[in-house]
C-alpha cells in the first residue's frame, strides 16, 4: 500500500540536511558580518573582572538571576493568594462583588504588563506618602516594589480565571452534598471545592508561574538589578552582545527547565493520590 | 419585639442575637467599613457624595436591622417560606456592596479629574495615537493613513467569508488588504514616521500574518511522525517558550545587522514578534489537532488518503475551527507584546507614551492611565470577539 516510511533513513537524512543548511547559512551569514565588523566573541569576557559588581562578570550574573529568582518567589505567592480570592469572587452570589472581581481581571488581562509596571512606578508610587515612599526604597529599592506589585496583580488576574474554570469543573453535586452535610458556604469552598479544583488546576498554574519568572525581566526597565538588567549592562561595558545575551537566555532556560521539573515532580504525586 | 431589630441600631448585634454568628461578624465588618469610608465624606464631600454616603449608611442599617428579623422569623418557624431569609440577605448585601462601589467610583472620578495635566494629555492624543506623523512637516504624508482603510476591510470582509466556510477566499481577501494597505503605508512605517497606536496595530498585524504559516508549520511539525521534523519543531516551540520575550528581541537586534545590514531594528521587531508568537501558535496548532478523536485520521487513511491528504483536507479544516478562540487570545497576547518593542526605541504606543511622559515630567500618572485604557478597548473589544465565538461553537454542539 503506502510505502512511505517516516523513519525510512533517507528520507530523515534529507530532512536533517535541509535544516542542517538552514542553520549553516544563518551562522555563516551572522560570522560574515561579525568579521566585517571586526569584532571577535569572546567567551572569556564571563570569567574577566566585573566593573558592575565584585567579582567576574559571571558573578554578576549570578547575582541576576538571585534577585529575578527572589522576585518571582514573592510574586508567585502574592499572585496566588490574590488570584484565588478574586476567581471566588468571580463566582460569588452577591452581584456586585462579582462584578468587581469581573472588572479587575478584563483590565489587569487586556492591558500590556510593561504599561503596568510603569503606572506602579511612575504614577502610583509617587502618590504614596513619602514615608512610606522612603521607607519602601529603602528596604527594597523602588523598582522592585513597583514591579513585585504589578506582576503579582498582573498574574493574579490570570490565576483568577485558571481557579474559576478549576472550580467550574467541580460537579454541582459537591457543592449541594456539601451543603447537605450541613456545611457553611465557606465550609464547603474550603473544605470540599478547593482542595480538589487546586489538583485540576495545577498545570495551568504552573504555566502561570512560569510566564510570572518570564515575565520579571521586564524589571529591567526600572532598572532592577536582575538577570536581565547584568546582562544587558555587561553588554554595553564589555561589548561583546552576543556573549551576553548568550549569558541571559541559558540563565532563563535554566530557570525555567527547574520550574518544569518542579512542577512535572508535583503534578506526578498529586496525578497519583487520584488513582488511589 | 423580634431581637433581629437590635440590628437597625448596631449592624450584627442582631445577627448575634439570633445566633446567626458568621452573618453578625459579616455585618459588623461591613458597618466598621461602611461608616470609615461614609462618615468623611457626609460630613465634607461633594453634594451627591454626600447623598450616596446617606443612602449607603440608610441601607446598612436598614438592611442588617430587616436581614436579623427575616432571620429570627425562620428560626421561630413564623415564616414558613425558608428560602425567604436568604433571600432578603442576598438582596440587600448588594444593595449596600452596590452603593459602597458606587461611593467609591464617584470618590476616584472626581479625584481622576482633579489631576492638574489632563489638558498636556489631551495636546499629545495625536501623538499617542499616529506619532511623528502629526507634525506639520510631515502633513504630505497624512493622507497615507488611509492605507488603513483597505487593510482593515480586508481584514473585516475576509474574516466574515471565513466564518461563512468560505476559508480560502477570505485569507485570500484579507491577504490582498494587508498587501495593500501596507504599500501604502510602508514609506512611514519604514522611516518610522508613523508611531503610537497606528503603529502596535501595524507591529500586531504584520506579527500574526507571518506568525501564523510558521506557527502552523512548527505545530504540525510537533506531531509530525519524521523524527528529525518532531525534535527539531520540538525545539523550536520549547526554546521561545522558555526565554522572556525582550531576550529575543535583544537576539535579533543584536544578530539581524550583520546579516541585513545597518538600520534595521523594525525588521528585527517584527520577525521577534512573529517568530515568538508562532511557538505559541504552534502549541495551539498541536491542542488543536491532538483534540480531534483519531478516528478522522485512521477514516481518511483507510479511504486511500496519504498522510499529508488526511492532514490538509480532512484534520485541519475541522481542527482550525477549534484553534480560533485560542488563536485570537494570543493575538491578543501579541499586541500587548508590541509594547516591549519600545525597549529598542520604537515609537509605538507604549513608546510614544513614554516619550510624552519623559518630555512632560509632571503627567505620568495621567499619560499611563490613557495609555492603559487604550489598551485596554483594543483588547477587551478582542477578548469579548473571542468569547462570542466560543459561545457560538458551544451551541453548534
Amino acid at each position: 500500500m503506502n510505502s512511505f516510511n517516516p523513519k525510512n533513513p533517507v528520507i530523515q537524512s534529507l530532512f536533517g540536511a535541509f535544516l542542517i543548511a538552514l542553520v549553516g547559512v544563518l551562522v555563516w551569514q551572522i560570522s560574515q558580518g561579525l568579521k566585517a565588523n571586526n569584532i571577535v566573541l569572546d567567551w572569556g569576557v564571563l570569567g574577566q573582572p566585573s566593573q558592575i559588581t565584585s567579582g567576574s562578570n559571571l558573578t554578576t550574573i549570578l547575582l541576576g538571576m538571585w534577585l529575578t529568582i527572589r522576585i518571582a518567589l514573592v510574586s508567585i505567592i502574592l499572585a496566588l493568594l490574590l488570584g484565588i480570592v478574586v476567581g471566588v469572587s468571580r463566582l460569588s452570589s452577591n452581584t456586585v462583588v462579582r462584578l468587581v472581581a469581573t472588572a479587575y481581571v478584563e483590565f489587569f488581562r487586556n492591558t500590556p504588563l510593561l504599561v503596568q509596571i510603569f503606572f506602579w512606578y511612575f504614577g502610583v508610587f509617587n502618590l504614596l506618602p513619602k514615608v512610606v515612599q522612603d521607607s519602601l526604597d529603602t528596604q527594597f529599592g523602588a523598582p522592585t516594589v513597583a514591579v513585585v506589585a504589578a506582576l503579582s496583580i498582573y498574574t493574579s488576574s490570570y490565576i483568577a480565571e485558571t481557579i474559576r474554570a478549576g472550580i467550574q469543573s467541580i460537579p454541582k453535586g459537591q457543592f449541594e452534598a456539601g451543603d447537605s452535610l450541613g456545611l457553611s458556604g465557606f465550609q464547603t469552598l474550603g473544605l470540599i471545592i478547593l482542595p480538589q479544583a487546586l489538583r485540576v488546576v495545577i498545570p495551568p498554574l504552573g504555566n502561570q508561574f512560569l510566564n510570572l519568572t518570564k515575565n520579571s525581566s521586564l524589571a529591567s526597565q526600572l532598572g532592577a538589578q536582575e538577570l536581565f538588567y547584568y546582562g544587558i549592562q555587561m553588554q554595553s561595558y564589555s561589548g561583546q552582545g552576543f556573549v551576553s545575551i548568550s549569558a541571559i537566555t541559558l540563565g532563563y532556560l535554566v530557570m525555567s527547565l527547574s520550574i518544569t521539573a518542579i512542577l512535572t515532580l508535583i503534578n506526578n504525586r498529586f496525578a497519583l493520590a487520584v488513582r488511589k | 419585639m423580634n431581637i433581629g431589630a437590635l440590628s437597625f441600631v448596631i449592624p450584627g448585634v442582631g445577627q448575634f442575637a439570633v445566633q446567626t454568628l458568621f452573618l453578625g461578624i459579616q455585618y459588623l465588618l461591613a458597618a466598621i467599613t461602611v461608616w470609615l469610608v461614609a462618615l468623611p465624606i457626609l460630613l465634607s464631600g461633594p453634594l451627591e457624595g454626600r447623598i450616596i454616603a446617606l443612602a449607603l449608611l440608610v441601607s446598612l442599617h436598614v438592611g442588617a436591622g430587616i436581614t436579623a428579623i427575616a432571620w429570627k422569623q425562620r428560626a421561630d418557624g413564623l415564616e414558613k417560606n425558608l428560602a425567604k431569609a436568604p433571600r432578603t440577605y442576598r438582596l440587600w448585601s448588594n444593595v449596600i456592596a452596590g452603593l459602597l462601589v458606587l461611593l467609591l467610583v464617584d470618590l476616584f472620578a472626581r479625584w481622576l479629574l482633579s489631576l492638574p495635566s489632563w489638558s498636556a494629555v489631551a495636546s499629545n492624543l495625536t501623538f499617542i495615537l499616529i506619532g511623528k506623523l502629526r507634525a506639520p512637516s510631515n502633513a504630505e504624508d497624512l493622507w497615507r493613513l488611509w492605507g488603513f482603510v483597505p487593510l482593515m476591510i480586508g481584514l473585516v470582509v475576509g474574516w466574515n467569508l471565513f466564518r461563512a466556510k468560505k476559508g480560502l477566499l477570505g485569507l485570500v481577501l484579507g491577504f490582498v488588504g494587508v498587501i495593500i494597505g501596507t504599500v501604502i503605508l510602508w514609506p512611514i512605517i519604514n522611516n518610522q514616521v508613523l508611531g503610537g497606536l497606528a503603529m502596535s496595530v501595524m507591529l500586531a498585524l504584520w506579527g500574526i500574518v507571518l506568525a501564523l504559516p510558521l506557527g502552523m508549520l512548527v505545530g504540525i511539525g510537533r506531531i509530525s511522525e519524521i523524527p528529525v521534523v518532531r525534535i527539531s519543531s520540538t525545539i523550536w516551540i520549547e526554546l521561545f517558550r522558555s526565554i522572556p520575550f525582550v531576550a529575543v528581541i535583544f537576539w535579533f537586534y543584536i544578530c539581524l545587522p550583520y546579516v541585513l545590514g545597518q538600520g534595521t531594528q523594525l525588521y528585527a521587531v517584527v520577525l521577534a514578534l512573529a517568530i515568538f508568537t508562532s511557538s505559541y501558535i504552534g502549541e495551539i496548532v498541536r491542542a488543536g489537532l491532538q483534540s480531534l478523536p483519531k478516528g478522522q485520521t485512521e477514516a481518511s487513511r483507510s479511504l486511500g488518503l496519504s498522510g499529508s491528504q488526511a492532514m490538509i483536507q480532512v484534520v485541519l479544516p475541522q481542527a482550525i475551527q477549534n484553534m480560533i478562540p485560542p488563536l485570537v487570545g494570543q493575538f491578543i497576547s501579541l499586541f500587548k507584546d508590541t509594547s516591549l518593542t519600545s525597549i529598542v526605541s520604537i515609537l509605538e504606543l507604549f513608546g510614544a507614551g513614554r516619550s510624552v511622559a519623559n518630555r512632560l515630567g509632571n503627567a505620568t500618572f495621567e499619560i499611563y492611565l490613557t495609555i492603559a485604557v487604550i489598551y485596554f478597548i483594543v483588547n477587551y473589544s478582542l477578548s469579548r470577539l473571542a468569547a462570542s465565538l466560543e459561545g457560538a461553537k458551544a451551541k453548534e454542539r
